[in-house]
């Protein structure tokens, strides 16, 4: 299976898991019974069960409430305001490309993991939050990445043979700068922020407090609890451990195929 | 020359300053707007209220409290060392943080640079590995370690390690342990090699490489000259990345130090402490891309001597 396939398995089979849990009806609560805890793989639990007794497969599933939209929330937070940022620097140049570029690296200036601590405790640590937090946080890479290449592809004579041909700026920015010359590095981006996010998020919850809580699971503290408690089955302490590593490797598999696309042109 | 030399990183200093200190400004207006206040958790009592908000400097106009972010003067800690002066708490955990960065950048640094001038780089496991955040890496270590070594020890083949177990107890292991995690994780030693090589490929076509290639003269030594300003560059940008996963890692490998106390100030929303964490964060990493800029002025004649 080549490596763009299985990752845009890993992809589909996560936006999957996250509609099952919206429709599944499972029950964070009710699940819980401590005679079925700590049991094997079987039929009934088909990644075994935690010390509560939780089924191990519906909370992997449930925990992908986590980070699917808000996820998809900061990449489009990234892509969209670093998008506009670096194209409009990129375009007109000059003093408006430095002040642009200026502002859009203020968030560059903490690290990121570091800008999206401080700003989750300005304003609480929802997912709102985290994900505004880490859209921010990417602004900068984008912003300097597309007014890069958007400042090369401007100096082509092709822009200008366009324009005198009456096509406006509109449509030679939209139609043959950002679709043709820059949606790969969008699409890099918009990949990157999201897999950023899914970082952000399963590490507060598994370094607890600010992340997601017990008893509403994420991959985070699902592997957190995994470290603690040696009773459970292997398979129940690897499991959260695996999906978010396989999900962030589809990432990058991804963002490695684009970035191989990109050089191809 | 050195005029022009001066000048360029003098200008480059400037611009890293202004906006060190756009930085501390956004951040304190941030803090100023957020919901509630610390004040509020204490007393509602408005005299108290009034002399508490003098003593914590709440009620100082925004150009005097920048002023006094930048220069360090933080107050005291509220909640997670109350009464104790910031500075001594944050310069005693960054004195703790700074073996493990140092030690973190230079595995990064090295293996980086080995790694990425090999030929032969696609056999290796780095990129499946470094795909995992820090903390599951870290996880990932010492469930590994611990299990096995616990079995060894039932069974008898070997006596109690110093180290065991993980993170409980402190040892060289575990600091071992934790730069190599620190340096691997979250693609940091993956993206500094993938930089050397995309560097490498274009030097190696470069005009200058391929003249001394046809005249079979020894490239080798142009070539790291060459790499050189590039490599101090990408090891300033890695380090602001060290710096980040140096919070969840302190945390996982239960060693305290800069980050450990920065995560600890937002949990307990310590605002002089996550201000003054965050000002010696970004002034970290615009002092490292500073002097990343500076090198690479000084060694690349054509950024030096202009086109």
């Amino acid at each position: 299976m080549s490596g763009r396939l299985w990752a845009l398995l890993v992809v589909g089979a996560v936006v999957l898991a996250r509609l099952a849990s919206a429709f599944g009806g499972y029950d964070i609560v009710a699940d819980v019974d401590p005679t079925n805890a700590g049991l094997p793989p079987s039929g009934a639990h088909w990644l075994g069960t935690d010390a509560l007794g939780r089924d191990i497969m519906w909370r992997l599933i449930t925990a992908t409430e986590a980070f699917v939209v808000p996820g998809i929330a900061a990449a489009l937070l990234a892509v969209g305001v670093g998008g506009t940022a670096g194209t409009v620097a990129g375009w007109f140049g000059g003093p408006t490309e430095r002040g642009l570029a200026a502002a859009a690296g203020l968030p560059a200036t903490a690290p990121r993991f570091v800008l999206v601590l401080l700003l989750a405790t300005i304003f609480a640590p929802t997912p709102a939050v985290l994900a505004v937090a880490c859209g921010v946080a990417f602004v900068p890479m984008v912003t300097t990445e597309v007014r890069t290449r958007v400042g090369s592809l401007r100096r082509r004579s092709f822009v200008d043979a366009s324009l005198l041909h009456g096509l406006s700026v509109r449509q030679v920015l939209g139609r043959h700068i950002l679709w043709t010359g820059c949606r790969h590095i969008l699409a890099r981006m918009a990949l990157q922020a999201a897999g950023f996010f899914v970082v952000v998020e399963t590490s507060l919850a598994y370094l607890g407090d600010l992340g997601v809580q017990e008893p509403v699971p994420s991959w985070g503290n699902m592997v957190a609890s995994g470290l603690v408690d040696s009773r459970l089955h292997w398979v129940a302490r690897v499991a959260p451990a695996v999906s978010l590593w396989l999900v962030l490797a589809a990432i990058t598999q991804l963002d490695a195929h684009l970035a191989r696309t990109e050089a191809r042109r | 020359m050195t005029a022009r030399l001066l000048t360029t990183i003098l200008s480059r200093l400037l611009t890293r300053g202004l906006a060190l200190v756009a930085a501390v400004t956004v951040m304190l207006v941030l803090l100023r707007a957020a919901p509630g206040d610390a004040i509020d958790l204490v007393t509602t009592d408005p005299e108290l209220r009034t002399r508490l908000a003098a003593a914590w400097h709440l009620d100082a106009p925004l150009h005097i409290a920048v002023r006094h972010a930048l220069t360090g003067t933080w107050g005291t800690s509220w909640t997670v060392r109350p009464g104790r002066a910031v500075s001594e708490l944050v310069g005693s955990a960054a004195l703790r943080s700074f073996p493990l960065l140092v030690g973190a950048f230079l595995a990064t640094f090295i293996g980086g640079t080995l790694l990425g001038s090999r030929r032969d780089r696609t056999t290796l496991p780095l990129p499946r590995l470094s795909v995992a955040p820090v903390f599951l890496l870290g996880w990932g270590t010492i469930v590994v370690l611990n299990e096995l070594t616990f079995a060894a020890i039932q069974q008898g083949l070997i006596g109690r390690p110093a180290w065991f177990s993980l993170p409980d107890t402190p040892s060289w292991t575990r600091f071992a342990l934790a730069v190599v995690v620190l340096a691997v994780g979250s693609g940091n030693l993956r993206a500094f090699s993938d930089g050397v090589t995309a560097r490498l490929v274009t030097h190696r076509s470069s005009p200058a490489i391929e003249t001394l290639t046809a005249r079979a003269m020894p490239t080798r030594r142009v070539l790291w000259r060459l790499l050189l300003p590039d490599l101090v560059w990408l090891g300033a940008e890695r380090a602001a990345f060290l710096f980040g996963g140096l919070v969840v890692l302190e945390r996982v490998f239960g060693m305290p130090g800069l980050g450990w106390l920065l995560f600890e100030a937002c949990v307990q929303r310590d605002q002089p402490v996550v201000l003054a964490s965050g000002v010696v964060a970004a002034a970290s990493v615009e002092a490292t891309r500073v002097l990343a800029d500076s090198i690479r002025i000084i060694a690349d004649p054509r950024l030096r001597d202009g086109p």
